[in-house]
């Protein structure tokens, strides 16, 4: 039972643990600024850019595809400010009509190309793989404390990890431009707290945490760990402090809880089959939203503001 | 004697020079060559109808929204290397008041300047934005949630936040809408004070009623510069027909420009 948990279950685990913490670290924000579209659209042009970066380099390093998908990103945000000001079209719109032709563009270069052929297929890219994070040196607990056997770790892990701790940083040392930004841009701008080098950070520690976690959740569930853990948090206090605290118990809870669930609930039931990790994940912090909806403290908000006045 | 003095002050240093302004949404300039340079230590209006680009004015001059020509000077200098000397409270309306922040929070972000991002607040801030706030009336409501104020208490406390910033010049614009009474009061005993202590103070203000009373020094603004000057002078029916481009009429002229004698008028 210990060795099979270490072999089939830490790594994966690990993985949406800390995928889903960084992304709802940075959720409270762009769900503050009413930015959601924003992680969906990066998450989704992460496809295209990892393609177009196998097809010029030719290979899937973690550093390779983390560029090309970076670079999306920017091209993406570049595409949509366009459109905006050229088109005279509203952010959503513009957002909704770039990210998902730029999407469409990259299933299109994946089936073109021959990286269908290596591990980069469509079905993961969208649903992602947690499953195949193997870790074939936890044959015991003492694999825990051997640097030979966390060497073999898979390499998501530490690459998760390391986006996370920038993440944590990022929001750390920018913490009051971010929150001065997010309420107020132009008064932001008159103190020069940047807002507009804030935003561009912004999203590009987006992209950054999106393709991280991309492997293991896919790029359509991820926007799930962005917005729904946040979203919750939201409606369970009006102190920005204590929302960020809510959406990591959340993102946290719904990680292990929707694994779990995944891995053994069929087992409950009697049936010999395990389901999608991510799915179970997303869907999980999606009734967890659900119940911050109907339930939560402050869901009430504008309401109470309304007969105050 | 001591209108030479401030003459001669406002030709090097004016707390804002604006010189040829433009600014341009698609092909409509929304205000074009502007020319403008508030005196210091003086109380003035940006006065004009709808649209008539009054925000975006202030905006361009401080290089929140984008300008095609012109040049601004803060005390003489470029905005960014006077920007500490410079308060801004946005419209009211231009924020989300539903963002989860207290009101010593929000007051509390008018020190971005004095603090690095590794300092916790401290005591003393705490202190500070909290007689900012007495000077408002709000200090009661410190720990209360942003949206659970009234629009005037909002106003109030965007006030506070720029009180605690200790600005030479303040940018308001339009502290005064949809505010109630006592708010209004409230605020223009705050801005004469500002005034009284030799600071200088730039408004967008939309009541024309209350400019003669409120303000010492007005620009009128229809996309071009009107006038400007100080009220007694250029608050005149003349030059607020060519802004409102006659859309007022004789009775409400004379009770604009001459408030006291608007009972023997009415």
């Amino acid at each position: 039972m210990g060795s099979d948990f270490l072999i089939l279950s830490l790594a994966p685990l690990l993985v949406a643990t800390i995928s889903s913490l960084s992304c709802a670290l940075l959720g409270n924000f762009l769900v503050l600024r009413r930015q959601s579209l924003i992680g969906d659209a990066i998450s989704h042009v992460a496809l295209p850019g990892i393609v177009a970066s196998f097809l010029i380099t030719g290979t899937l390093a973690a550093s390779a595809m983390m560029l090309g998908a970076g670079v999306a990103a920017l091209v993406t945000m570049a595409l949509i400010e366009a459109i905006k000001r050229l088109g005279h079209v509203e952010p959503s719109a513009a957002m909704g009509v770039a990210f998902t032709a730029i999407f469409a563009l990259g299933v299109l270069m994946l089936e073109v190309s021959d990286a269908s052929g290596v591990h980069l297929d469509v079905q993961h890219a969208l649903y992602g793989n947690l499953e195949s994070l193997i870790w074939f040196e936890g044959l015991h607990w003492t694999a825990l404390l051997d640097p030979a056997a966390l060497a073999k770790l898979p390499p998501q892990l530490p690459r998760v990890a390391w986006v996370g701790l920038l993440v944590a940083i990022f929001v750390i040392v920018a913490w009051r431009p971010l929150v001065i930004g997010s309420f107020d841009p132009a008064f932001a701008s008159s103190v020069r707290a940047r807002p507009l080098l804030t935003d561009i950070m912004l999203v590009i520690m987006v992209a950054i945490t999106a393709i991280a976690a991309f492997e293991a959740v896919g790029s359509i569930l991820v926007i799930a760990m962005f917005i729904c853990p946040a979203a919750s948090a939201r409606l369970m206090t009006d102190r920005l402090l204590t929302q960020i605290a809510w959406s990591q118990g959340f993102a946290c809870s719904s990680a292990v809880l929707g694994y779990v669930l995944a891995g053994y609930g069929p087992g409950w039931f009697g049936h010999d089959v395990s389901l999608s990790a991510a799915g179970m994940i997303a869907t999980v912090s999606g009734a967890i939203l659900l119940a911050a909806c109907l339930f939560a403290p402050r869901r009430h908000g504008n309401m109470e503001r309304m007969t105050t006045d | 004697m001591k209108t030479a003095h401030a003459m001669q002050h406002t030709d090097t240093t004016s707390p804002l020079t604006i010189t040829g302004l433009t600014v341009s949404y698609g092909q409509k300039p929304v205000v074009f060559s502007v020319d403008c340079e508030v005196p210091e230590g003086s109380l003035m209006a940006i006065v004009g109808p709808n649209g008539a680009g009054k925000s975006t004015l202030l905006k361009a001059a401080l290089g929140i929204a984008p300008r095609i020509s012109g040049d601004i000077r803060v005390y003489g200098q470029p905005y960014r290397m006077q920007a500490h000397r410079l308060a801004y409270v946005p419209q009211r309306s231009s924020v989300d008041w539903d963002f989860p922040t207290t009101v010593l929070e929000v007051v509390l972000m008018g020190l971005f300047h004095t603090m690095r991002w590794w300092q916790f607040t401290r005591r003393r801030h705490r202190d500070k934005a909290m007689a900012c706030l007495a000077r408002v009336g709000m200090d009661a409501f410190a720990d209360r949630q942003i949206g659970q104020l009234s629009g005037g208490q909002q106003q109030r406390v965007f006030l506070a936040r720029a009180l605690v910033q200790e600005a030479d010049l303040t940018i308001l614009d339009e502290p005064f809408a949809g505010v109630d009474a006592a708010t209004e009061k409230a605020i223009i005993e705050v801005l004469k004070s500002l005034k009284r202590e030799g600071k200088t103070l730039l408004c967008v203000h939309h009541d024309l009623s209350t400019v003669s009373e409120y303000f010492d020094h007005v620009l009128l603004l229809n996309v071009r510069r009107i006038a400007m000057g100080p009220v007694q002078d250029t608050f005149t029916a003349e030059h607020l027909q060519q802004a409102y481009g006659g859309r007022l009429n004789a009775i409400q002229l004379e009770r604009i420009t001459h408030p006291d004698s608007s009972v023997s008028q009415a």
